[in-house]
């Protein structure tokens, strides 16, 4: 996947950007919801990656599926509608960009509500160290967000009532790595690349294999897809089990 | 490394999936356009907080929990922001990039890091870090505190006195009393004369009147091996790893003299590392001796069965990161199947072919009817087990052997004892010499003999020359058939049908099957059989040690503190003690040689097979036995959160008269630390160094380092003239500076100083570069100059009395320098991935015997019952220290605890980022369990115990804190079975305020949420400490039984 990503980067070309997700891989361990944090600072009221759990009994048959979920990239985004113009950006290469100095208040909470996997929140500005002694100033790290420097600094910030969401890690890219939550992944689940590439990995394990997307079938168009690999050794339960 | 293929979940024979392949990336692929393009701006985009520069990392070891895997730590303005894993390394990377691939390509890369990794930033960052010491300002366990200069905490505790007004004024005995013993020459004769006392060659009289002149020297002249009153310096540590521990240990015994150092094995899995020291012990004039803490476990890369036995290893076990991508991708190729046994459905029982819910406790039962099975049918490796020595292994090209054919001497009870030497029947040889029978035929031999093969038949039982004899494997189907398989499936509370699959599975991969195992199958009263039983014989059984896709011992780590042709001694000292004596535990240590024996149960249990016995410490210093202590030093420890039934050490740690000087290391104000006298503090896991070896399961050699990436927020201090941050090193070296003790200061090492930390630890990091061959021939590299540069732009941020780069370089000189500069910038030294296997065998074996039949407990007696243990895979019913059954009071519910991967024991309820996730914990419940209670999801119950009737933690001083949390329902677990997460529940590390020089600092109610049930687990009837294994010296966290009473 990195050599790919060195390809597209090198290529100059613009890309496709594509996320999968193997279920049957993921552990649900929630290192990508840390990692992304981490990359990406945001505060206690939101995350904007996140791993569900579904068990299921049947007798004396026990089951539990993981699935990670963040922003989706929707190529037709339900968000970008119940806003005006220009807050909200469908780029070339498949981000949804916020910008995150008008998308704010009202609009962001539009955001929020109108997407369908609940990927976006509305960040109160506040960090998870101001209520205790002492601040800690690992929060008030800057940080890149869509090509601008933000803080988390309570007395500085501009993020409070901004609209927060997955990136794909877009400075990362830009810097020719992979999004945090794929390469922290230990599950090896997580797939990224561009989709454009026909000799890249993402294009291959997508060609012949049963994707499911339950929005895609809502018509949303999203760059990110899950897919369940085979297991054939492990008592498994299929994503249709719920989703049918 | 290899071409990459196009091929996506095709299992390849070596077990390196090609998707694998295709996610791993070649060095030479970051010599492309975009990576040139990239670095050009790296400079820019780091400034704004994007990092490419491999001037941004500090590769350094997490400490987040024992895993400890290789992480890359990103610095912005000076701060951790951000950790990754190292991808040089095989815990963070699979397979792991090439050890000599230049730092600036790995900069872009990163590995794969569990949850608690990436949140270590947050114990290290922690607002309720302590920086100064504190001394304790009302009674023992008020929780009132002065921060004090540290060279007056050193001076009180070296010169004592009357250091707490408040206690009436009790007189403390400082160190430098005793310091007693201190002529090395003095201690080493008796120590000698001790050990001829407990072999019955010398009386306390004779001894007594050849020490006239040094009597004042012990603690109790009449029992002179008791040791000397150095020994009532106990120093007892929770984590403490390669490094930190040869330094701690040097001060201790080397130079103070104490026996008393003690870790914290048997808390986790001393059971697993006592029967593993057993099955590794090797015969030796007669004796069975050298075992190490072997703990084996599956070559996970290539195994094709894996038996998870009470192993939760998609949460804790050694590796979460390590072994996740070898399972999943297994699982996705096909090559892998999983089997669980485990009460609970754990989160790799959520990627298994099969469940198996055994009865908690009841896990030999199981592996008595597998092994039974598998007997009967033959489905075991006849061709290993018969092999009696070196030699015959190895005409079959098998590197290790057993004793399962060796004869074994029965006793007119029926019970098997020592083996037969071959002179006992007239066949000659010396103590080391076995017999097997061939054709009917007895067969002399030597274990390790290389030239002369001897093979034995495996069903053996007759007399010869009137000696009753039977074979090892015929003990162990004798064992396995006290009971149909009917019944061990009753007793172990699972089907037939389970049994059978299980073991016909098993027995259908050849070498490439394993049971691996943790401590659902160690932390019982039984656990040391438990281990024999399924560690033990059932791998043996299919003889799969050292085999690819079998058991593996691990490749272990580089040489950090010397040997053969490496640069530094770091053992040298110039007036080494030898401490003697009985140790506060009676570790491995004889209760009938001793001179305070009086006849069974003893007062409390000896443990000849084992040591470390963590929960054994603080009630033996309770009860004066076998002597009283004077000092008790506990280090990165918390042991009244972490061990079953830890409430019951409260008491004793309150009582200023059973330890009269209570000195903790810590970060903060913990569970046990709050009773301390006084507290320094440490630095955390990123400001310090340590050298965490390796485990098990890794492969690989591989030696990762653990250096400052960070400054620490500790006051800075003088000791030996050095400017450094408080630690557990100052203290030491505090310590030694003002009672004169050799090993440390100037001339230290004899030839070098050891003045502060890096003294030590840059010397072993010299060794590490000079790698394993005495003869140089794997030397690393010196870095470059552009390698220096990095390695000085990273560091930029730490303060001189961290880093000083001209006092390093003079540390190591200038031929070792630049080496240590190319270890620490990658964080350590590893094997490459293709290193670690050779043809259908792991490269780095055992080799050895591994005993099926034990010698040493078959000729030992149990302390409490007086009996000789079994010297073979047994099923032991659960019961406490005196064999008598468990009294639960009408109590049906049994307790398990569990690992969440969003935590780690005592020390990550301060990682905000990780109780994002998980608020609280939860207990886990079956439905038709909560049903008959008429509990529903989400109910608050109280666990009550019938050692626990009020269900709560008593903290002393009228503090409590309820046994309380709420319920979840879920089939993922055994009917009549409860657990919950061990990590919560905490009521100090943040969760209470503090009283800090008058001023109150408030409490964080997010460290306080949930429950922590430890004490609930029972208080042994005899011991009234935690329930034990008396024979593994297992704290036992899994047999107790409770009630839960809503609300």
């Amino acid at each position: 996947m990195q050599q790919d990503l060195d390809q597209t980067l090198a290529s100059g070309q613009t890309p496709s950007w594509l996320m999968v997700v193997d279920t049957r891989k993921c552990i649900g361990c929630d290192a990508c919801t840390v990692a992304c944090r981490a990359e990406i600072p945001t505060g206690p009221n939101g995350s904007i990656r996140r791993v569900i759990q579904k068990e299921m009994s049947l007798g004396s048959r026990q089951w539990a599926i993981f699935k990670p979920i963040n922003c989706l990239q929707c190529d037709d985004p339900p968000c970008a509608k119940v806003v005006p113009l220009g807050m909200i950006r469908k780029r070339p290469d498949g981000i949804v960009e916020f910008n995150l100095d008008a998308l704010k208040g009202p609009y962001a909470m539009a955001a929020a509500a109108a997407c369908p996997v609940k990927a976006i929140h509305l960040d109160d500005g506040r960090t998870f160290t101001e209520t205790t002694p002492a601040q800690q100033d690992y929060e008030r790290r800057r940080f890149i967000e869509y090509g601008k420097s933000y803080t988390r600094d309570p007395e500085t910030t501009t993020l409070k009532d901004t609209a927060r969401k997955c990136t794909f890690c877009a400075h990362r890219l830009e810097a020719g790595m992979l999004p945090a939550c794929v390469t922290t992944c230990i599950g090896g689940a997580m797939y990224f690349g561009n989709a454009n590439n026909p000799s890249s990995l993402i294009h291959e394990i997508t060609q012949g294999r049963r994707i499911f997307s339950r929005h895609q079938n809502l018509g949303l168009k999203p760059r990110v897809i899950y897919f369940e690999e085979s297991m054939p050794e492990a008592v498994h339960i299929d994503c249709v089990a719920c989703h049918s | 490394m290899q071409e990459q293929t196009h091929v996506v979940a095709n299992a390849e024979p070596d077990g390196l999936e090609s998707s694998a392949r295709r996610e791993f990336l070649t060095g030479g692929a970051l010599l492309g356009g975009a990576w040139l393009a990239a670095a050009l701006q790296a400079t820019e985009r780091s400034a704004a907080g994007s990092p490419v520069l491999a001037s941004d990392f500090i590769y350094t070891t997490c400490l987040q929990c024992n895993t400890g895997c290789e992480i890359k730590v990103r610095i912005q303005d000076g701060l951790a922001v951000k950790i990754e894993g190292n991808p040089y390394a095989p815990r963070t990377m699979d397979p792991h990039i090439d050890w000599r691939t230049p730092v600036t390509q790995a900069a872009r890369l990163a590995g794969y890091l569990c949850p608690k990794g990436q949140a270590g930033i947050q114990t290290a960052y922690d607002p309720y870090r302590i920086t100064r010491v504190l001394k304790r300002a009302g009674k023992r366990g008020e929780n009132k505190w002065v921060t004090i200069p540290f060279d007056q905490a050193i001076t009180e505790i070296v010169e004592g006195g009357v250091l707490f007004p408040q206690d009436g004024g009790k007189t403390v005995t400082g160190l430098r009393e005793l310091y007693a013993l201190r002529d090395p020459g003095l201690c080493r004769d008796m120590a000698a004369d001790v050990a001829l006392l407990q072999s019955n060659k010398l009386t306390v009289a004779q001894f007594k009147e050849k020490y006239k002149d040094h009597l004042d020297k012990l603690i109790d002249p009449e029992h002179p091996d008791f040791g000397p009153k150095n020994n009532q310096f106990v120093f007892l540590w929770g984590r403490l790893k390669a490094g930190r521990q040869d330094f701690f240990l040097r001060f201790v015994r080397d130079s103070f003299g104490s026996v008393n150092a003690h870790g914290h094995t048997t808390v986790c899995q001393g059971s697993i590392y006592f029967a593993g020291k057993s099955m590794s012990d090797q015969p030796s004039g007669g004796k069975w001796t050298g075992g190490a803490k072997a703990y084996w476990m599956a070559d996970t890369t290539n195994a094709e069965f894996i038996i998870y036995w009470g192993a939760n290893v998609l949460d804790g076990n050694y590796g979460p990161p390590l072994k996740t991508p070898k399972i999943t991708r297994g699982l996705a190729s096909g090559r892998l199947k999983i089997a669980v046994v485990d009460p609970r459905h754990s989160r790799i029982a959520a990627k298994a072919w099969k469940w198996v819910p055994v009865k908690p406790g009841e896990d030999a039962a199981l592996a008595m009817a597998m092994i039974r099975w598998i007997i009967e049918n033959e489905r075991y490796d006849r061709r290993y087990l018969e092999n009696c020595n070196r030699a015959a292994a190895a005409s079959d090209g098998e590197p290790t052997w057993t004793n399962a054919a060796w004869l074994v001497e029965i006793r007119p009870d029926g019970s098997g004892g020592a083996f037969l030497r071959a002179g006992e029947i007239g066949l000659g040889g010396d103590a080391d010499t076995f017999v097997c029978l061939r054709g009917g035929v007895p067969v002399a031999f030597k274990s390790d003999d290389a030239a002369n093969p001897a093979e034995g038949d495996l069903f053996v039982d007759t007399t010869i020359n009137s000696i009753r004899v039977k074979s090892a494997m015929q003990l162990l189907y004798e064992e396995a058939s006290r009971y149909t398989l009917w019944e061990w499936a009753e007793i172990a509370g699972v089907r037939v049908a389970d049994i059978v699959e299980l073991a016909g599975e098993f027995t259908s991969h050849g070498k490439r099957a394993v049971v691996e195992i943790h401590r659902g199958v160690s932390q019982h009263t039984n656990g040391f059989y438990n281990v024999l039983a399924t560690l033990g014989a059932l791998n043996l059984l299919v003889g799969n040690f050292d085999w690819k896709g079998g058991l593996v011992y691990g490749g272990g780590a580089y040489g950090e503190s010397g040997g053969a042709g490496r640069p530094f001694q770091l053992s040298s000292h110039p007036a080494r003690l030898t401490p003697f004596g009985i140790d506060i535990i009676r570790g491995g240590a004889s209760y009938e040689q001793s001179t305070i024996f009086a006849g069974y149960p003893a007062k409390r249990p000896w443990y000849p097979l084992a040591s470390d016995v963590y929960q054994e410490v603080i009630p033996s210093a309770g009860d004066a036995y076998p002597y009283p202590i004077k000092a008790l030093f506990l280090y990165m420890g918390s042991p009244v959160y972490a061990l079953p039934a830890g409430h019951s050490l409260i008491p004793i740690l309150t009582d200023t008269d059973k330890i009269p000087l209570f000195v903790c290391s810590d970060i903060v104000v913990g569970e046990t630390s709050r009773y301390a006298d006084y507290i320094f503090p440490d630095l955390s896991f990123l400001e310090r160094w340590e050298f965490h070896r390796t485990h098990p399961s890794i492969v690989h050699r591989v030696s990762p380092v653990r250096q400052p990436a960070i400054a620490s927020p500790n006051e800075v201090v003088r000791v030996f003239g050095e400017e450094m941050p408080i630690s557990m090193e100052a203290v030491f070296l505090a310590i030694a500076e003002r009672l004169g003790l050799p090993g440390f200061g100037p001339g230290g090492f004899g030839a070098g100083d050891l003045r502060r930390p890096e003294d030590y630890y840059l010397r072993m990091v010299a060794n590490i570069a000079f790698g394993d061959s005495s003869t140089g021939s794997d030397v690393c590299p010196d870095a470059s100059d552009e390698e220096v540069a990095i390695f000085l732009e990273a560091r930029r941020h730490l303060p001189p009395s961290v880093f000083n780069a001209e006092r390093w370089a003079a540390v190591v000189g200038p031929q070792w320098w630049r080496k240590v500069i190319y270890v620490l910038n990658r964080g350590g030294r590893w094997w490459p991935y293709e290193h670690a296997w050779t043809g259908e065998q792991v490269r780095a074996k055992y080799g050895k015997l591994v005993n099926l039949y034990h010698e040493k407990p078959a000729t030992t007696r149990n302390s409490m019952t007086g009996e000789y243990m079994k010297g073979i895979a047994t099923y032991v019913p659960v019961s406490d220290a005196l064999g008598r059954p468990l009294e639960h009071k009408g109590a049906v519910l049994s307790l398990i605890t569990n690992r969440n991967i969003l935590a780690t024991k005592s020390r990550t309820i301060s990682n905000y980022w990780l109780t994002h996730i998980a608020p609280e914990n939860v207990i886990y419940m079956n439905p038709r369990d909560a049903a008959q209670l008429g509990l529903r999801d989400g109910d608050w119950v109280t666990v009550l115990s019938a050692s626990n009737p009020e269900g709560a933690w008593d903290l002393g001083h009228g503090a409590r804190k309820p046994l309380r949390g709420r319920v979840r329902l879920t089939g993922r677990i055994r009917l009549g079975v409860i657990s919950f997460d061990l990590g919560w529940g905490h009521w100090s590390y943040g969760a209470e305020d503090l009283v800090v020089d008058g001023t109150v600092i408030p409490a964080d109610p997010r460290r306080a949420t949930g429950i922590h049930a430890n004490a609930a687990m029972y208080v042994d009837p005899y011991l009234r400490s935690p329930l034990s294994d008396v024979v593994g010296g297992s704290a036992v966290f899994y047999d107790s039984r409770v009630y839960l009473v809503r609300g």
